[in-house]
C-alpha cells in the first residue's frame, strides 16, 4: 500500500548543522493497517509523515502509494489521496467559516472548486447526520464559525473531513496532544470507530505510549532514523506499557539524556 | 445649497472609495495579504480610461479596460509572490513602484484631460439637468455599480471558488488538504481585487473629466480606513454583511474628512488621511473604547469614596 524505499533525508544540507537523520531507510504499511509510531523528540516520526504527505521531500529514494511512484509529485496533488490530522486543531479548518461551510469544501475535495453554490442547502441535513453519532452536539451549531469551537470539537471535526471523502491513507500527526485528557481519550476512541468503520489504511504518530499499545494493528517505535520495534498482530498484544517504557528509556539513556 | 453639494461630493468620493474598499476587503481581511499594489492599480484604471477615451473609445469600453488593467496589475503582484517567493508587503510595492512609470508612459504626461468627452458621469444628458440634479444622478449611477460589485462580490464568496478563497486566508492547509494550490487562489484574489480598484480608478477620473499621475497616492491608507470602519460596523449589527458595511464606512470616512478639509483647508488633506488612519486604527484596537471605560470607572469610585466620606 505505502511503501517508502532507500530514503535519505538530512537537515541543514551543506552547512556545518548538518545531520542525517534517514539513511537507506525502509518502511512499508500494507492496505488497512493501523499504524502507530511512537518515538522521541527528533526520531524522525513527523519527516515520516511529512515525506508521505509531500510536505518534505527525500534527498534519495522512492515514495509508492498503491504502487504508484509519487516521490516527486507536490503536497496538494498528493493530498487528493491523503487525509491528514495536525497537533494544532486551527490547521484543520477555516476558522472564520462554518461548520456546515467546512463540510461542504470537504465534501467537494477532489472534484472541482467552481462557481456553484459553495454550499448546498440540501446537505446540511445530511452533515447533520454525520455529527449526530458524534455525541457533541455540533449538528445544532452548523452555522457556527469553527473558530469559536474549543480544540477538541475542531479536532473531532478534522477528523471528520478528513475521512469524508474516499482516502487511501490517513496521517495522524499527534493528534490528540494538544488536548486535556479526557478529550484525548474521546477522540481517540472517535478515530479508531472512524478508522475501523471505513478501513482506511492509517498512520498515527503519538507520544501517549498507551494510545500506541491499545488503539491500532501494528505498533512501530523510532529512534534516530531506525525502526527499533514493530510488533504487528499477536506480537504487539504482548507490548505492554510498561515494556514499551522501559524500552524507550534506554533509547533516551543512550542519547544522553 | 453649499450643503447639498457637499452632500453630494461625500456620496460620489465615498462609493467611489467603497469599490476601491471592497477591492482591498478581498486582500486585507479575505487574504489576510497586505497589498500595497493598490496605490499604482488605482492610476492605473485611471490613465487606461482617460487615453482610450480620448482616443476615441466609448466610456464602457474603456471602465472595462480599467478593471482588466487593474486585474493584470494585481495578476503581476501575485506571481512576484507565489511564484517567485517574494515576501507579501515588498511584492506590492514593487508593482506599485514599476506602474508609476507604466502609468506615466500611457499617459504621455501627467495629465490627461477630457472635459468636453461624454461619460458615465458628465454627458450631454446630465448637462440638460439642473447642476445639484445632474450631480445628484451621477452619484446614483456611481451607487448602482456601487451595489453591482457588492452583490456580485457576495454572491462569488459564496461558490465553491469563493470557499476556497476564504480558506486560503483563513488556513491555506485545509486548502492543500482539498488538493488545491493555495497559489491559484492567491493570484485569483489580487487580480479580482485590484480589478475592482482599477475599475474605481475610472470613476474617479470620470468625476472630475480629468486623470493626475498623483490621484494613486495615498489610496491604499484610505481604502484601508474604510474596510476597518466597515467591518466594525459590521461586526456590531449582526444582519448587515462585512460588503455593506464597507460601503457605509467609505461614506462615513468621506464625511468625516470632509469635514476636516472644511475646518483647515486642503492643504492638510495627506496630513488628516494619516491621522484620520491612526483614529480607525485606534478604534479598531479597542484602545479608546478601554481607556474611557477605565476612566469612567475610577471616576465613580472616586465619587463613592467622598460619597462615603461625607456619610461618616
Amino acid at each position: 500500500m505505502l511503501e517508502l524505499k532507500g530514503i535519505e533525508k538530512r537537515f541543514n544540507r551543506g552547512t556545518p548543522d548538518e545531520s542525517v537523520l534517514f539513511d537507506q531507510f525502509n518502511f512499508s504499511v500494507r492496505e488497512g493497517e493501523f499504524v502507530s509510531i511512537v518515538g522521541s523528540n527528533g526520531s524522525g516520526k513527523t519527516t515520516l509523515l511529512n515525506l508521505v504527505s509531500g510536505t518534505l521531500f527525500p534527498d534519495a529514494g522512492k515514495i509508492f502509494l498503491d504502487g504508484e511512484d509519487i516521490t516527486d509529485r507536490k503536497e496538494y496533488v498528493r493530498a487528493r489521496e491523503i487525509g491528514r490530522v495536525f497537533q494544532d486543531p486551527s490547521r484543520g479548518t477555516a476558522n472564520s467559516m462554518t461548520i456546515a461551510e467546512n463540510m461542504a469544501i470537504a465534501e467537494n475535495k477532489g472534484k472541482a472548486y467552481g462557481l456553484t453554490a459553495g454550499l448546498n442547502k440540501k446537505r446540511v441535513s445530511a452533515y447533520r447526520d454525520m455529527l449526530r453519532p458524534l455525541g457533541l452536539g455540533l449538528e445544532d451549531r452548523m452555522n457556527t464559525p469553527v473558530g469559536s469551537l474549543s480544540g477538541g470539537q475542531r479536532q473531532v471535526l478534522t477528523l471528520l473531513i478528513a475521512t469524508m471523502t474516499p482516502i487511501k491513507i490517513l496521517l495522524l500527526d499527534e493528534h490528540t496532544a494538544a488536548l486535556d485528557p479526557k478529550t484525548a481519550e474521546q477522540t481517540m476512541v472517535l478515530t479508531d470507530k472512524i478508522v475501523r468503520e471505513k478501513g482506511i489504511t492509517t498512520l498515527m504518530v503519538t507520544h501517549n505510549l498507551r494510545f500506541a499499545e491499545q488503539y491500532g494493528t501494528r505498533l512501530c517505535m523510532f529512534d534516530k532514523g531506525h525502526v527499533v520495534l514493530d510488533a504487528a498482530g499477536e506480537e504487539k498484544a504482548k507490548q505492554k506499557v510498561d515494556n514499551l517504557l522501559a524500552l524507550f528509556n534506554e533509547i533516551s539513556i543512550e542519547c544522553g539524556n | 445649497m453649499f450643503f447639498l453639494n457637499q452632500m453630494s461630493t461625500i456620496l460620489q468620493m465615498g462609493f467611489i472609495y467603497a469599490i476601491v474598499g471592497l477591492g482591498v476587503y478581498i486582500t486585507y481581511k479575505i487574504l489576510d495579504f497586505p497589498d500595497l499594489t493598490v496605490d499604482g492599480s488605482f492610476p492605473l484604471g485611471g490613465v487606461v480610461f482617460s487615453v482610450l477615451l480620448v482616443n476615441g473609445c466609448p466610456w464602457y469600453v474603456g471602465m472595462i479596460a480599467a478593471f482588466a488593467a487593474g486585474a493584470l496589475a494585481g495578476f503581476v503582484t501575485g506571481v512576484l509572490h507565489v511564484k517567485l517567493k517574494i515576501n507579501g508587503l515588498l511584492s506590492g510595492i514593487i508593482t506599485m513602484t514599476a506602474l508609476l512609470s507604466v502609468n506615466y508612459l500611457i499617459a504621455g504626461g501627467a495629465q490627461v484631460a477630457f472635459s468636453q468627452l461624454d461619460t458615465l458621469l458628465h454627458n450631454s444628458m446630465l448637462d440638460s439637468l439642473p447642476r445639484a440634479a445632474a450631480n445628484y444622478v451621477a452619484v446614483l449611477f456611481v451607487l448602482l455599480f456601487v451595489a453591482l460589485c457588492k452583490v456580485l462580490l457576495d454572491l462569488f464568496l459564496k461558490t465553491k471558488s469563493g470557499f476556497m478563497l476564504r480558506a486560503t486566508g483563513d488556513n491555506p492547509q485545509l486548502v492543500t488538504q482539498m488538493g488545491r494550490n493555495t497559489d491559484n487562489y492567491k493570484m485569483l484574489g489580487l487580480s479580482i481585487a485590484n480589478g475592482l480598484v482599477g475599475f474605481a480608478g475610472s470613476f474617479y477620473c470620470q468625476n472630475g473629466s480629468v486623470y493626475n499621475s498623483s490621484m494613486g497616492t495615498g489610496t491604499v491608507v484610505i481604502a484601508l480606513a474604510c474596510v476597518i470602519i466597515g467591518c466594525v460596523i459590521s461586526k456590531h449589527i449582526r444582519v448587515m454583511a462585512d460588503t455593506t458595511g464597507v460601503v457605509i464606512g467609505a461614506v462615513l470616512y468621506y464625511a468625516i474628512l470632509t469635514a476636516a478639509l472644511l475646518l483647515l483647508g486642503s492643504d492638510y488633506t495627506k496630513l488628516i488621511v494619516a491621522v484620520l488612519f491612526v483614529l480607525v486604527l485606534v478604534f479598531d484596537s479597542g484602545l479608546i473604547g478601554r481607556t474611557l471605560k477605565g476612566f469612567v470607572k475610577r471616576k465613580r469610585a472616586r465619587q463613592g469614596e467622598k460619597g462615603g466620606g461625607s456619610d461618616a
